[in-house]
């Protein structure tokens, strides 16, 4: 068993080391998805977390809780629900987006808006008030406002983001049924994860494991960085 | 000439908890007043007020003449004329430079910025200063930075919430230096918050004394400490030999007010239960009866002799409790120790009856 | 927002263009028609479709051939909906749904090969020789008698192996309910390579496809032999069914029917006799018309393209 690993894990470097052309093929994709997903979320996520953590209206208290709930829905459920929508059955048929790159990264999206508004909504309420109310006191008008709370919260967002981009490249409900896991186009780390396991191909999942580690690995530190900066 | 800001019968709750009560002032251009009060008072509460971070739950804050809650647009525009200092100082994270220039960026007021703030950086005495992370500053730094970050927009009216509450004596200096310089070379209104009488004396050419929400008296703060309106602005501005009694007339115009023990004469046109105060430094000490024009000539027993440095203070029992100052010869002169009878002769001027 | 977090953004932004322009570059083709054929991952794993695709491509290079895989029921699925153009599936009974239903136009069977019963190489319950429903009553008797001796690794996952392991116990009369009580008798609940790595571990008989097998011996992984390799309940026939473009007309029928084609042309028949001898030194499937299916089972069905 244990010399199976080091088998394994020996011939997932050597796949990495020589630059295997199905592997770089692969990671390229996934990051490529997964950051355009994270980015495009960040970009609705944020606002929307500002202006929820700003104003004061009927049913705040709801609609947070409801967003919390939101975090655990399973990967698989939301691939099916959008796979409904843009299936030539569903309504959004002609958008085209079924087996396509871009429906993954919409599929991304919509998994990971819950956790990044929710958190941005978190991060922004851990401000002091004092802080929000020096902003105002200063002269910053409401949205003037909410960025000064946004650039005040931003490691906490950032953690968020990181967070966030975390479950996107390591979910595998949308990639597949989405993506539909074809080779060349929409094979993304976790469908060729799962595939090439059950092929018995183990190496490559290894390697693809291993690259999946050294990118969180990576943006932790990138993190740690910035925090040290702060 | 229309007041700058000018509040109307202003009522704030919050809950059930009634933190102003009916509110009414008016302030002058180019003035700085001091709202003086103890802790719980409700200064910062009226300084929010004033800076439209809060609503009044009833009444009318008008800036410049127009009703300032009148709308959110017309609230931001206000307060854009307007600078403040918390009492608390606080800092945005990042540097110095940029809590600094906050309130131009945020105007979009963008000519010069770093001029602009580096001479601000200069008068408040942080000269440098930009490159540094503002949350490091010490305490006495961030409360200037902050006050640089108010008065770098030129603002009209300057709210100043105990700007020298944390800071140690020859920080205080500086900033109420400071704040002298502002009043008087921009011309900027001044309200600031102070438990320290003698720093709004120092500071203000008004003085508001608030108790418990209320306006107790408002004036000049000579005229406040001469001429308190009450027993608790009395004894808040520290002013001594404070007594009451009942006020009758006794002829030739003047009035005797009779406390628990002795007559005090003096000129009012009050009747009836009164308060009284004496000012120590118009009481004189003799070891013998004496003849003088002073109308109030009162026996008592020295019970305490204090030295504060170049005045002596005798605590005399005469049935209620004089404070009196003496200077050094005239202890050793009049040979006074504890339990010597002297005799305290004081003019009916010197008797303020409120 | 300040232009330094502007900058941030923009920059990002362009590193992720760029990264998708490279990722693209290579495949985003717009004027080829693409064909999407929907198959389950258990054909996907062979590796059978890379190779037949490739030479499908190099013949019509105007088509992007697109294997999308995923398990049975949404594979299904996704022919059903009108997602794919193109299904390959061995399911008979849910195939010829397809075509009573109209989603499917045909159906064409284009290979066939065994699930085998491998065991352990001293085979305790003595199956060799026996077809495999009196294999499994066998494993059964001598499972019940001798529970430390011989026992039975199923996948227990319903999968297209699964479903098959479960209508031998039927047929065999020994029951699939009466064995999933039995303490000889183990799920695995994974995949093929988990199911027969546990059964190596255990000295287990299990049922599984050839080309998992083949490729797990290969690898030493596991020391378990083949013991049952043919016969009419073993048998599992692989069919394409293009998608009906009466009921779903932005299916691309040309390229479905092509593929169609080719899978039963003699080249395509030869890739598909071929595949694997190299891989595993035996092939994994049998091309259907040049081998024609045992007697045992419906005669061959090819219509071709009612255009
Ligand atoms: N947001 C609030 N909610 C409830 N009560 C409040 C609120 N803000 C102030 N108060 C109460 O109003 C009263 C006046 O408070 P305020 O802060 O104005 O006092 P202050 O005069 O500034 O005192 P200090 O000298 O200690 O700063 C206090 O009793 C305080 O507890
Ligand atoms: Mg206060």
């Amino acid at each position: 068993m244990a010399n199976e690993i080091i088998g394994a894990v020996e011939q997932a470097i050597y796949l990495i080391v020589t630059l295997n052309p199905e592997l770089i093929e692969i990671t390229i994709r996934s990051l490529y998805i997964s950051l355009s997903a994270t980015l495009i979320a960040s970009l609705i996520s944020i606002p929307i977390g500002g202006v929820i953590y700003y104003y004061e209206f009927h049913g705040k208290r709801t609609l947070i809780n409801l967003i919390q709930t939101l975090y655990s829905v399973p990967t698989v459920i939301v691939g099916l629900f959008l796979f409904l929508l843009i299936s030539q059955r569903g309504p959004l048929a002609n958008l085209n987006l079924l087996f396509t790159p871009e429906g993954m990264i919409i599929g991304q999206v919509l998994l990971i808006l819950p956790i990044l508004i929710g958190f941005t909504v978190t991060a922004l309420i851990g401000v002091s008030n004092q802080i929000k109310e020096l902003a105002i006191a200063l002269g910053a008008n409401a949205y003037q406002t909410i960025i000064t709370i946004i650039k005040e919260a931003r490691y906490a967002i950032m953690g968020a983001v990181i967070l966030a981009f975390g479950r996107a490249i390591s979910e595998v409900g949308v990639a597949i049924l989405i993506g539909g896991n074809i080779r060349g186009f929409t094979r993304v780390f976790t469908t060729t994860i799962s595939l090439e396991t059950s092929k018995g191909n183990i190496e490559l999942s290894i390697a693809l494991g291993f690259i999946l580690l050294a990118i969180a690995l990576i943006i932790n530190l990138m993190l740690n960085y910035l925090q040290g900066r702060e | 000439m229309m007041h700058i800001v000018e509040l109307e019968k202003i009522y704030k709750n919050y809950e059930k908890l009634q933190v102003l009560k009916n509110i009414n002032m008016k302030i002058k251009r180019s003035t700085s007043t001091a709202l003086v009060g103890p802790t719980g008072s409700g200064k910062t509460v009226l300084l929010r007020l004033i800076n439209l971070l809060e609503k009044p739950s009833s009444g009318t804050v008008y800036f410049e003449g127009i009703n300032a809650n009148a709308s959110s647009n017309a609230s931001l525009k206000i307060r854009r004329q307007m600078g403040m200092v918390f009492q608390k100082p606080l800092a945005f994270k990042g540097n110095v430079y940029d809590n600094v220039a906050f309130g131009l960026k945020i105007r979009g007021d963008k000519k010069d910025i770093k001029a602009r703030v580096k001479e601000t950086l200069e008068t408040i005495g942080l000269k440098g200063y930009e490159n540094r992370n503002a949350l490091k500053l010490s305490g006495g730094e961030t409360q200037r930075l902050a006050l640089a970050r108010a008065m770098i927009t030129n603002p009209k009216l300057l709210l100043l919430d105990e700007p020298t509450a944390n800071l140690d004596p020859i920080s205080t200096k500086k900033m109420e230096d400071l704040i002298l310089e502002i009043n008087s070379e921009r011309e900027t209104t001044l309200i600031m918050t102070t438990h320290d009488l003698s720093q709004g004396q120092k500071l203000a050419n008004r003085m508001i004394i608030l108790n418990d929400g209320h306006i107790l008296q408002s004036g000049k703060p000579d005229e406040i400490f001469r001429k308190p309106k009450n027993k608790f602005v009395a004894d808040f501005v520290g002013i001594e030999n404070i007594m009451n009694g009942e006020a009758e007339e006794i002829g030739d115009g003047l009035v005797s007010i009779k406390t628990d023990s002795i007559n005090i004469i003096t000129v009012t046109e009050k009747r009836g239960s009164v308060n009284l105060s004496i000012r120590p430094d118009e009481i004189t000490i003799s070891k013998e009866k004496v003849k003088t024009s002073a109308r109030n000539v009162i026996q008592g027993i020295v019970e305490e002799i204090v030295d504060t440095g170049s005045l002596i203070r005798l605590i005399i029992n005469a049935g209620e409790l004089f404070t009196v100052f003496i200077t050094r010869e005239s202890l050793t002169e009049l040979e006074i120790s504890i339990g010597t009878p002297v005799w305290m002769n004081f003019k009916v001027s010197a008797v303020h009856v409120f | 927002m300040n232009n330094k977090n502007i900058a941030i953004i923009a920059i990002i932004i362009i590193i992720i263009a760029a990264i998708g322009i490279y990722a693209f570059s290579a495949s985003s083709s717009p004027d080829k028609s693409k064909l999407r054929i929907s198959t389950t991952t258990s054909l996907e794993d062979t590796g059978l479709l890379k190779e037949v695709e490739a030479a499908f491509e190099k013949k019509y290079p105007g088509v992007d051939v697109q294997v999308v895989s995923g398990g049975t029921g949404i594979a299904l699925q996704y022919g059903q909906r009108g997602d794919v153009d193109l299904m390959l599936v061995h399911d008979k009974k849910r195939e010829e749904e397809f075509i009573k239903n109209g989603t499917g136009t045909n159906r064409t069977e284009f290979a066939y090969n065994y699930f085998w019963i491998v065991g352990p190489s001293n085979d305790p319950a003595g199956i060799k020789g026996l077809n495999a429903t009196e294999a499994f009553k066998k494993i059964a008797q001598e499972g019940q008698a001798n529970p430390d001796q011989v026992k039975f690794v199923s996948r227990g996952d319903e999968s297209g192996t699964h479903s098959r392991e479960k209508k031998i116990w039927n047929d065999s009369k020994v029951g699939y309910k009466n064995v999933t009580n039995s303490s000889w008798y183990l799920e695995s609940g994974k995949g093929m390579g988990d199911t027969l790595l546990v059964a190596n571990e255990k000295n287990a008989y299990t049922l599984s496809d050839s080309g998992t097998f083949l490729s797990y011996t290969k690898d030493g992984k596991i020391s378990l032999v083949p013991l049952i390799t043919s016969g009419k309940a073993l048998l599992n026939v692989y069919a394409a069914i293009p998608i009906n473009p009466d009921k779903h007309p932005k299916t691309n029928i040309e390229a479905a029917q092509n593929f169609v084609d080719f899978l039963v042309s003699p080249e395509g028949q030869a890739i598909i006799g071929k595949y694997g001898q190299e891989k595993y030194g035996q092939p994994l499937f049998t091309p259907v018309p040049t081998n024609p299916l045992p007697s045992l089972i419906t005669p061959l069905v090819s219509v071709s393209s009612p255009a």
